[in-house]
């Protein structure tokens, strides 16, 4: 299937988008704040890595290769939509809105559901801080090597992150008991 | 009991990360088509983009130099060809005791020569004088036509003894004369001095003309009445790529025109007898250096033919109406469908005679469009995005917008009509967004052009391509209306300027052309216009441009021969 996709053919790349895409496209929705947002991060991210996908040396898992891949391009995709917003994490006066918790979101998948519509209600900035911080494992360190922000912002920014996440948590649990 | 102590951050994260770990969910298969066409259509879309260039410009390429071999390159040797063929078709009849006057003292259009030529024609004159009937040489690859409308009638012209000797227009001696000048028109440019002294006025046509009077006597013209003077007149008409030779006989009401068509390979004499009345020989006489020989040329203006080259001013409406099938997911369907409002042009064309009907056309134009572009579509409430800062019932929705000029991203800021409701993110917003989109592009067309002629009207098709290449563009703010009573537009959206416009857009063209000829230099037209896009007019991959205009351009032309 990856030689097929090196040779550029159509019925390789497709298997491979199809074993992979309901995974990558829930990394996509973490990073956007729509589910068009999402969609077009992972467009552009399949794009990307059928493109590159030459520079893949079969070196590990391909999956992990993918999402590398299509991490980076979510990341320009943030940056595309704001140049300043990692920089200006710290203006931001966000207050988080009352989540309306609903009796669908009982099972765990639904909540689930819910935590990523309020990560992706969150400001860009703290959304992206969140996701490398926790999903992909980078320290504060990298994290404000790559996103241009000092460690103390991208320290207090998962902080307030995390807060906000565990107040949505506790109420809709709240609401399950 | 606090839900926090069973949350710490080790356990939030943990969660959080074998739940985001392990969720998964569905694309809409969109995305698939779109990453497809992202990968598939560029190259194709290459491919198909230099496929769609490569034919036109190759035709185009090929006409021109068909065109400009055609009109430069006239070698001598066939003008010799073409005055030899004519001096073998003149047809000699003795006249007996006619007695001829040639006049050559009437040389108006002699006179307008240059001083060098003006000397050579006086000194053939004198020439001719002394060397009276002097031999013509044998044409060579030589083929006379006699069309076959007329066969008949010149048939019983010339067979009829008395008729072919009235009717007679040419007469032994005028024959020679004419053949001898044009011998000494030949032995002239053989030797390369009337070449180089006229060069300048070959490229336009030159008139030779000899009337003559003949005195026919009763017993050749049937009058019982005394002698009779019958007027004829011949007029030799040097082209640079044909020489035409033409004899009107008003007392029969007839004439004849010979034609000899330089062509690289051949010269072709057509014959034609052309009955006229009376009244319609000045005209002809006046026109006749437009005249064509072709047998089924009843009117006497001169409105096709070889070299019948015009330039033409054009000014028209154009309409055009189309849609942008959007294939952004099932979120953004809905319509998006622009017509223009009011949209013109304007040109200047050069139509250049390639043969008796086919105009080879390039021209410069001007293109005006002003298209209102009308999106009608329905996302949901989930679409908004977060809004730092901003007041809790206020939300934004990002929005691209495309219209046939391209595309641009647009936020549309609104506020919640009823702040006790709490809205699902399924929840159907519905929006109207009207835009007005002014296109200024310059307009090469090139193409081909039939014609045929019926008296004075003329009729044909043509097609062509139209290179637009993008002058100006802008758009305005779009308006936008929410079709429902849970959001109220704050303010209207700012449209940043228009992206991904192409700057040359090509339209391949078809159209008909009819018109009235007015007199032997203006005529008029009208012309209505379909045009086929070749190329988009954005290359936004995201929305597939479907349209059609067509318009409608009224022209003067004036011929330039």
């Amino acid at each position: 299937m990856i030689d097929g996709c090196k040779a550029g053919q159509r019925k390789a790349q497709h298997e491979l988008y199809t074993a992979l895409k309901s995974q990558m496209y829930g990394m996509c929705m973490r990073y956007a704040h729509s589910k068009e947002d999402a969609e077009d991060i992972l467009h552009d991210g399949f794009v990307a890595v059928f493109k590159d996908i030459h520079q893949y040396k079969n070196a590990g898992p391909i999956e992990g290769w993918v999402r590398r891949v299509i991490l980076n391009i979510a990341l320009q995709h943030l940056r595309k939509q704001s140049k300043n917003i990692f920089q200006s994490l710290d203006d931001h006066q966000w207050k988080a809105e009352d989540e309306v918790m609903e009796e669908e979101y009982f099972e765990k998948e639904l909540l689930i559901k819910q935590m990523i519509e309020s990560i992706q209600r969150m400001p860009t900035g703290f959304r992206t801080v969140l996701n490398l911080y926790i999903m992909e494992g980078y320290s504060h360190d990298q994290i404000a090597q790559t996103l241009g922000i000092s460690i103390g912002t991208s320290k207090s920014q998962l902080k307030r992150a995390k807060d906000h996440l565990r107040n949505v948590l506790i109420k809709s649990l709240n609401v399950n008991e | 009991m606090s839900m926090e102590k069973k949350l710490p951050d080790d356990n939030l994260e943990e969660f959080l990360r074998n739940s985001f770990n392990q969720y998964k969910e569905n694309p809409t298969d969109q995305v698939w088509d779109r990453i497809d066409n992202s990968l598939h259509t560029v190259s194709i879309a290459r491919t198909s983009y230099f496929k769609k260039l490569f034919y036109p410009i190759a035709a185009t390429l090929l006409l021109s130099s068909l065109t400009y071999l055609i009109y430069t390159n006239r070698a001598l040797k066939n003008k010799l060809d073409a005055a030899l063929s004519l001096q073998h078709e003149i047809v000699t009849t003795p006249v007996g005791s006619e007695t001829v006057q040639t006049d050559l003292s009437n040389t108006e259009k002699i006179n307008e020569l240059n001083t060098s030529e003006d000397d050579y024609l006086n000194k053939v004159n004198e020439e001719n004088k002394i060397e009276a009937g002097s031999q013509s040489t044998e044409p060579k690859n030589v083929e006379i036509l006699k069309p076959d409308g007329f066969t008949q009638k010149i048939k019983s012209n010339l067979e009829d003894p008395d008729r072919s000797e009235k009717s007679s227009i040419l007469t032994k001696t005028n024959t020679e004369k004419n053949n001898e000048t044009v011998s000494g028109l030949i032995s002239k440019q053989d030797n390369g001095s009337f070449k180089k002294s006229n060069g300048s006025k070959l490229k336009r046509n030159q008139i030779l003309k000899t009337n003559k009077t003949i005195n026919a006597g009763p017993e050749n013209s049937g009058q019982s009445k005394g002698d009779r003077r019958i007027k004829n007149s011949i007029d030799l008409l040097a082209h640079t790529d044909r020489t035409t030779i033409s004899e009107t006989d008003e007392s029969q009401e007839i004439a004849v025109t010979k034609e000899v068509t330089n062509s690289p390979t051949r010269a072709v004499i057509l014959v034609s007898n052309l009955p006229f009345k009376n009244t319609e020989i000045n005209h002809t006489k006046a026109n006749f250096r437009f005249s064509t020989a072709y047998p089924y040329y009843t009117n006497p203006l001169p409105v096709l033919g070889i070299g019948a080259d015009e330039v033409s001013l054009s000014a028209g409406t154009i309409y055009e109406s189309g849609k942008i099938e959007n294939e952004r997911g099932k979120d953004f369907r809905g319509s998006n469908e622009f017509r223009t409002n009011n949209s013109w042009q304007v040109g200047l064309t050069l139509n250049k005679g390639i043969s008796k009907n086919l105009y080879f056309s390039a021209g410069l134009g001007f293109k005006h469009f002003d298209i209102i572009n009308d999106i009608s579509q329905s996302i949901s409430f989930g679409n908004r995005r977060p809004k730092p800062g901003g007041m809790p019932f206020e939300h934004e929705f990002p929005f691209k917008l495309q219209c046939s000029a391209g595309s641009s991203d647009i936020v549309i800021r609104t506020e919640q009509l009823d702040q006790r409701v709490s809205y699902t993110d399924n929840q159907p917003i519905e929006l109207k967004i009207q835009t007005e989109i002014e296109l200024n592009y310059l307009t090469i067309p090139v193409g081909l052009q039939y014609r045929f002629l019926k008296n004075k009207f003329f009729a044909g098709a043509g097609l062509g391509l139209n290179i637009d290449i993008l002058a100006r563009s802008s758009a305005s703010n779009p308006e936008v209306k929410l079709l429902n009573n849970i959001l109220k537009p704050i303010e209207q959206p700012q449209l940043s300027k228009l992206g991904q416009t192409q700057e040359i857009v090509l339209n391949s063209r078809v159209n008909l052309i009819a018109g009235y000829t007015i007199n032997k230099n203006f005529k008029i037209y009208l012309s209505p216009e379909l045009y086929l896009p070749v190329s988009d007019r954005t290359n936004d991959r995201a929305g597939k441009i479907a349209t059609n205009a067509f318009g409608i351009q009224a022209g003067l032309s004036y011929s330039l021969n």
